[in-house]
């Protein structure tokens, strides 16, 4: 599109942005040696799904990190780039590119662009490489289902550590404990507020399942 | 786009990109002769091409040697400056040397008659070699020669000729020629003339006798393997080790596969013997529903050959895919008048297009009726640009002979192949597999032959060719813990 | 076709039809095979995968023909999509028109090629492409049991079949070999011996090796296997069993062993599980001619009433897309019907001729039970969160299940089920990944995992999300459905405005009666107790829900029509349940329900059963125990239509053995 969309250093915010939002490696999102080369497939649908949004998500994103790599910045950095990032800090924020942001983690985590609009049932798969190599099924320290990375019997054993997927040291505790909820305490936890979610979510959690991946 | 600065902030150079860009990057992804091509006359000993002879390719600002000669790369040698291109560029310059030494002769002859020769890889077992009636297990091959071949299938006794050069070249029995489908039964691949194309798997000594050594010839011998926790590592090629502690002091040859296709050539209708690699070899035709198992003697061309190496710093193997000239245009460059053993330009009433003929499939019935079962193949992915560069430095090299005639298709390679852990004896000197991605990112994403991978020359991930991530699904015949180490050969076990 | 003359001609090119033409191509008989959709080249899945890619919605359909967004008016060969039944697809006050309006139903008709009357929808689907719906089957391959033939004389129930478990096995024997099952035959016998599973001769082995189970079934038989004392299944002892799979464990037919690409719906991209194209290819290498794109619109009865011909409609579509149609007659000896137990039914009724007397109902249908009898296995889900990783979303979408319960003296009171084990997460039950994932980005929580509803990034987001997707875990109880002969299949054009609804050949499209019977809506009841009892047992924190309302058209609430009330004679069942069987946790319901849930919200299993029943009076059954007309000689059907009853086993492995079974009765009476 524009001039700066082809800019290294655009490419390298974007990579860097990406790693800061969803918690993966830069190296991860962008391999120093990149046979698929996705990074330029996300870029260009970004840029096609968020325009102008797109591009000052990048400019603030370029100001606030100043040129560090994530790798070499603190939690409480890149904790407050995010939050900035996403419009969580309390400050006053451009709801295009907050909403950028999120579509853009979507984007990382799932292969999909959702419009920054949030009209509904609009997203589309960005390109088979984009979903197959989704960060979602890395978090899970598994592989996009219709994509397996391993051979038969693979699911008779335990996979490797989360580390080998993320590219990432084991994440330090996050920076409000409540964030992550250790394993267990959220089923002690959770009734009351489940209770009212399956009542205020009906509509929603009934018609996902079907919407969404569907019967069988 | 011509450079991009990623996270390790090393600069990457597309070699694509500099191709279009020399002038500003007059050493990056050139090549350049060394010696004059060489003429094209008998020299040396007694072929057309003086043994030793040399091009170096630069590999994106170090020099690589391709060279005529007899000696086998173990591994590939790499560059400084690492890039995806510098190390593709590495590859096919290994892909060239391993094709180069494997299709002399064991003896060291090339091109020395007519511009042909027998080679090592057809002197080599081949599956039913290793892989005998009833699991029977297979003579032993420590050195030297290759074992002797299983005998001729009854149906082929009395069919070779005693004059034949294939009879007198490779030990007692003659190529032997079966399969007639591509993998998977996606179909067969059918000439312009109508006829058949062939295929074939031989393999080395390191991958013949660790198959032997551990049993896995049979199914019940894999069945134990498998019960007592087994795993399959075929040795790996690695460079001496002083030391031993890396690599044998004297170095190691990695399992080397083979696979070949062939076309039967019909001089009659204009098939011209010169430009390819020959054989005369018995073809078996099996039995089907209608018409008995047949044999029959016929001369075939080289038209396609996989040459898979297993490497140290590839547990995933390196795949490399050479094909005949002549094969097949490039998608959108169907050149109205060209000759090709697998399209037939302005042809009407051929099959559509990288489609396989309709069923049923009867290699009894040659060659197939006008126009009922032809193949119309094009090549769906580009030759790479690198590729194509390696290829035209090295063809002067070759001339005089038929080799002349082939080009590597391009080498497919791990870009995230080994995972944490040190090669080990125990381990045929190999690194684990990367634990996350055991397909090691390939680099091409997407590699097929347009005479191995017909039908499958997409770049949809799983269903389209891609020579590391099908061979992942490779198993033994039996057993649960059974991964074959990216060879379907060990389902062939009796 | 061309005035030729074939010894057999059959509709569909989908297992049963597909092995049917294999049978009779290699014993030497001349075969046409008239299949409604594309051919595909032989396992060339290149476009079909790459269709599953790139759908947002990765619907069982979504890999195939017509894609997502078509016009089931505008297609020659529209089938029922998982779509059809989306939300948006429902109008605010549809239970009300659907009942005062003869031409409104539960689904919008532009969308949904199913007209749907109701009173609840039919939710299971099916492809018209060759191969058929094995494309997307999961693989299951379950024997049925002794009872399951005898439901009537046995447990006083549903239907008897014309004969037994004895009849079918060394059908099944063959069936497990074409399709190529995997298990171990001696296991499948310790633990479902006692409740009538059968295998002949003594030592009969399947043709693989079982496929490995998962982490999931591992902690799942932890946690349950052995078990006794759950309420309902009094003297019954609970196995988690591995399931048997047509899948390859090992290199089989010269296909590749599975590598758990967590995907056998909506489609195997290495083909490692088996589908019919394996079986049409050896139909087509014997010699069985396959003419695509030909949809059969009329079985024509000569004078003497055998069939005289099967009338088709071969279709192209020229560049501008327009539908060029070239009509046909297909002619031969025999006649076999394979179309499936929608488009089958369809079909029969479409060939009624009123002025010919006995054919005034429809070809085949002088009992009036053509398209009657429609049963699918309505789906229970329900689902949890381990407190441990369990590492679902790895390896074939399902490996084993609860067996053990299928039959019992309770079948005299309430329908059975089998529990499917799965291995993916909550992908089924809520959409996952994309919903949670969608929850922590968004900061709502659809998932329920997201109470307070923050957002999160970076490390905090992939701990969370390496948390829960791991602990996910769920069942699927298959519940057996009664053969109701108000469950049925009818014409559009019956209906006042029926001219308005055909598809793009200007044929008919196919209307739905449907309700859950008393019988089979128990079983939910005792479904959802037994999952509580899992849970209590295993310690899990249960979030099944059974919304009674979901998002309709314009995002309006409605009514949902997959959801169906308790009973208000069942509320004691729930009431006097153990208090730790009532508990929130074990429930997902507020403490105030005191564990009595208001309805059950179904899925459909995709198992299209029923509608051509066999049975051995004409009067009540459309096929002989042979599985041939009672009214044509010459006309045979075969399918998972054929059933008197569902059972609780997944069809497709018996309507295989009952498809070799009657290729053999084809080949004697051809003579």
């Amino acid at each position: 599109m524009s001039e700066t969309s082809s800019s290294p250093q655009r490419m390298e915010d974007f990579v860097q942005m990406s790693a800061l939002l969803t918690g993966f490696a830069a190296g991860t999102i962008a391999p120093s040696l990149d046979p698929v080369d996705l990074k330029s497939t996300l870029f260009a649908a970004a840029e096609k799904g968020a325009g102008d949004a797109f591009d000052r998500l990048l400019d603030q994103y370029a100001q606030l990190a100043g040129g560090k790599p994530v790798s070499q910045m603190t939690p409480a950095e890149r904790q407050s780039i995010g939050e900035s990032l996403l419009g969580l800090d309390g400050q006053p924020s451009d709801p295009q590119t907050t909403a950028t942001a999120r579509s853009v983690m979507r984007l990382l985590y799932l292969g999909y662009w959702y419009p920054i609009d949030g009209s509904a049932g609009a997203e589309t798969v960005v390109s088979d490489q984009a979903y197959v190599r989704g960060l979602a099924w890395r978090a899970m320290q598994s592989h996009a289902m219709g994509f397996s990375t391993w051979s038969y019997g693979y699911w008779a054993s335990p996979p490797p550590p989360l580390t080998d997927f993320t590219g990432n040291p084991a994440p330090a505790p996050p920076a409000d404990a409540a964030a992550e909820v250790p394993a267990g305490t959220a089923a002690a936890s959770l009734p009351a507020e489940a209770a009212a979610a399956s009542t205020l979510g009906q509509g929603k959690g009934g018609q996902s399942p079907a919407d969404l991946v569907g019967g069988r | 786009m011509r450079a991009t600065r990623v996270t390790t902030g090393r600069a990457l150079v597309s070699c694509a990109a500099a191709a279009l860009l020399l002038a500003a990057l007059p050493l990056a992804c050139r090549t350049r002769p060394a010696v004059p091509p060489p003429p094209d006359v008998a020299a040396g000993g007694g072929g057309p091409v003086a043994e030793g002879t040399t091009v170096d390719i630069d590999c994106g600002g170090t020099k690589q040697p391709v060279t005529v000669g007899t000696e086998l790369p173990r591994l590939p040698t790499f560059q400084r400056v690492i890039t995806l291109d510098s190390l593709q560029c590495d590859f096919d310059v290994f892909s060239w040397n391993s094709f180069l030494a494997l299709s002399h002769g064991l003896d060291g002859a090339f091109g020395d008659r007519g511009g042909d020769n027998v080679t090592t890889w057809e002197v080599w077992p081949n599956e039913g070699d290793l892989f005998r009636p009833g699991g029977a297990e297979p003579p032993e091959w420590r050195a030297g020669h290759p074992p002797p071949r299983t005998p001729v299938p009854a149906v082929c006794e009395g069919k070779g000729r005693p004059g034949d050069r294939v009879l007198t070249q490779i030990g007692k029995q003659p190529l032997l020629v079966e399969a007639a489908l591509e993998p998977f039964e996606s179909g067969p691949l059918i000439d312009v003339h109508g006829r058949y194309a062939r295929f074939g798997i031989t393999m080395n000594q390191p991958f013949y006798q660790y198959v032997r050594d551990h049993g896995l010839y049979s199914r019940a011998g894999q069945q134990a393997f498998a019960a007592g926790g087994g795993r399959v590592e075929f040795p790996c090629g690695c460079d001496p080790d002083p030391s031993g502690a890396s690599c044998p002091p004297d170095g190691q040859q990695g399992a080397i596969m083979v696979k070949a296709s062939w076309k039967v050539l019909d001089t009659a209708a204009g098939d011209d013997p010169s430009r390819f690699h020959t054989t005369q070899a018995l073809v078996v035709t099996p039995a089907t529903e209608s018409e008995p198992e047949t044999c029959e003697r016929q001369l075939l061309g080289l038209v396609g050959l996989h040459v898979v190496t297993k490497t140290q710093t590839e547990p995933q193997w390196v795949w490399s895919t050479f094909e005949q000239v002549d094969n097949v245009p490039e998608r959108g460059a169907e050149e109205a008048a060209g000759r090709y053993n697998f399209f037939l330009p302005g042809c009407t009433d051929c099959n559509a297009v990288n489609e396989p003929p309709p069923q049923p499939w009867d290699p009894h019935l040659q060659p197939v009726r006008a126009n009922s079962g032809k193949s119309q193949v094009v090549r769906q992915i580009p030759i790479p640009q690198g590729s194509v560069e390696i290829n035209e430095a090295v063809r002067p090299l070759l001339a005089g002979t038929v080799w002349q005639h082939y080009e590597l298709i391009s080498t497919q390679w791990p870009t995230e192949g080994p995972g944490q852990g040190e090669p080990s004896a125990a381990s045929g000197w190999c690194v684990p597999l990367n634990p996350v991605d055991e397909s090691g990112a390939p680099a091409p994403a997407f590699l097929g032959n347009s005479t191995l991978e017909t039908y499958i020359q997409g770049t949809v991930p799983q269903a389209s060719s891609s020579c590391i991530n099908c061979h992942l699904n490779a198993t033994l015949a039996v057993g649960q813990q059974s991964f074959s180490d990216f060879t379907y050969l060990l389902e062939r076990a009796q | 076709m061309n005035g030729k003359r074939y010894d057999v001609v059959i509709v569909g090119a989908g297992i049963a039809g597909s092995l049917v033409a294999r049978e009779l191509a290699r014993r030497g008989k001349s075969v046409l095979i008239l299949e409604a959709g594309p051919e595909t080249p032989p396992t060339n899945r290149e476009t079909y995968l790459e269709n599953f890619y790139l759908a947002a919605a990765k619907t069982p359909e979504s890999p195939y023909p017509p894609l997502e967004g078509s016009r089931p008016s505008a297609e020659p060969a529209p089938r029922a999509t998982v779509a059809d039944t989306f939300g948006s697809n429902v109008e605010p006050g549809w239970p009300e028109k659907v009942q005062s309006d003869p031409d409104a139903f539960i689904y919008d008709p532009v969308k949904s090629y199913l007209l749907q009357k109701g009173p609840h929808p039919f939710a299971s689907t099916y492809e018209r492409v060759a191969g058929g719906t094995t494309w997307h089957w999961l693989g299951t391959s379950l024997r049925f049991l002794d009872n399951d033939f005898k439901m009537r004389s046995v447990y006083g129930v549903e239907r008897d079949w014309p004969w037994g478990v004895d009849e079918l096995l060394p059908y099944y024997n063959a069936a497990e070999s074409s399709i190529g099952v995997a298990a171990d035959a001696a296991t499948q016998e310790r633990e479902l011996g006692e409740i009538g599973l059968r295998y002949a001769p003594p030592g009969y082995q399947y043709p693989m090796q079982p496929i490995l189970t998962s982490l999931v079934d591992e902690a799942v038989t932890g946690g349950i296997g052995g078990a006794t004392g759950f309420v309902g299944f009094e003297g019954l002892g609970v196995e988690v069993t591995p399931t048997p799979q047509g899948r390859n464990s090992q290199p089989y037919a010269n296909r590749r062993v599975c590598a758990g690409n967590t995907n056998c719906i909506p489609i195997c991209p290495i083909q490692a599980k088996y589908d019919a194209t394996v079986t049409l290819s050896e139909a087509k290498q014997a010699g069985a001619e396959l003419l695509s794109q030909a949809v059969a619109t009329r079985v024509v009865v000569g004078e003497n009433g055998a069939v005289a011909g099967i009338e088709y409609l071969r279709w192209q579509r020229d560049g501008s897309g327009t539908i060029e149609r070239t009509p046909g007659t297909a002619v031969g000896t025999l006649y076999v019907l394979a179309a499936h137990a929608i488009e089958t039914p369809k079909l029969l009724l479409m060939s009624r001729r009123d002025d010919q007397g006995a054919l005034g109902h429809g070809v085949a249908n002088s009992s009036d039970q053509v398209g009657r009898n429609l049963m699918d296995h309505p789906l229970y889900l329900s689902w949890a969160l381990f407190d441990d990783k369990a590492w679902g979303y790895r390896g074939p979408l399902s490996t084993a299940g609860v067996e053990s319960l299928r039959d019992g003296a309770f079948r005299s009171q309430r329908a059975a089920w089998r529990v499917e084990i799965g291995n993916e997460g909550w992908n089924f039950s809520i959409g996952d990944p994309w919903t949670t994932v969608g929850d922590f980005v968004l900061g709502t929580n659809a998932s329920q995992l997201n109470p307070d509803t923050r957002t999160l990034f970076g490390d905090a987001l992939v701990a969370k999300l390496n948390d829960v997707f791991p602990r996910q875990w769920r069942m699927g109880f298959l519940v057996e459905q009664t053969p109701e002969p108000g469950n049925r299949v009818t014409l559009s054009t019956d209906l006042p405005g029926g001219a308005a609804f055909t598809d793009g050949l200007g044929l008919p499209r196919p209307v739905i009666h449907y309700d859950l019977s008393d019988y089979t809506k128990l079983g939910f009841v005792y479904a959802e107790i037994f999952a509580r009892d899992v849970y209590r047992r295993m310690g899990l924190r249960c979030y099944t829900q059974n919304p009674k309302e979901i998002v309709g058209r314009g995002g309006a609430l409605v009514a949902n029509p997959t959801w169906f009330p308790l009973a208000p004679e069942w509320r004691q069942v729930f009431a006097s349940l153990p208090p730790e069987l009532k508990a929130p946790e074990v429930t997902n319901l507020p403490a105030a329900a005191d564990g009595i849930p208001e309805g059950f919200q179904y899925f459909g299993a995709g198992h299209v059963v029923g509608t051509t029943v066999i049975g051995s009076d004409r009067a009540s059954s459309v096929l002989d125990p042979a599985q041939r007309s009672w009214d044509h000689p010459n006309l045979f059907m075969v399918g998972s239509g054929n059933f008197p009853t569902i059972t609780t086993a997944n069809p497709t492995l018996t309507l295989a053995a009952m498809a070799l079974m009657a290729a053999d009765q084809i080949a004697k009476q051809l003579g």
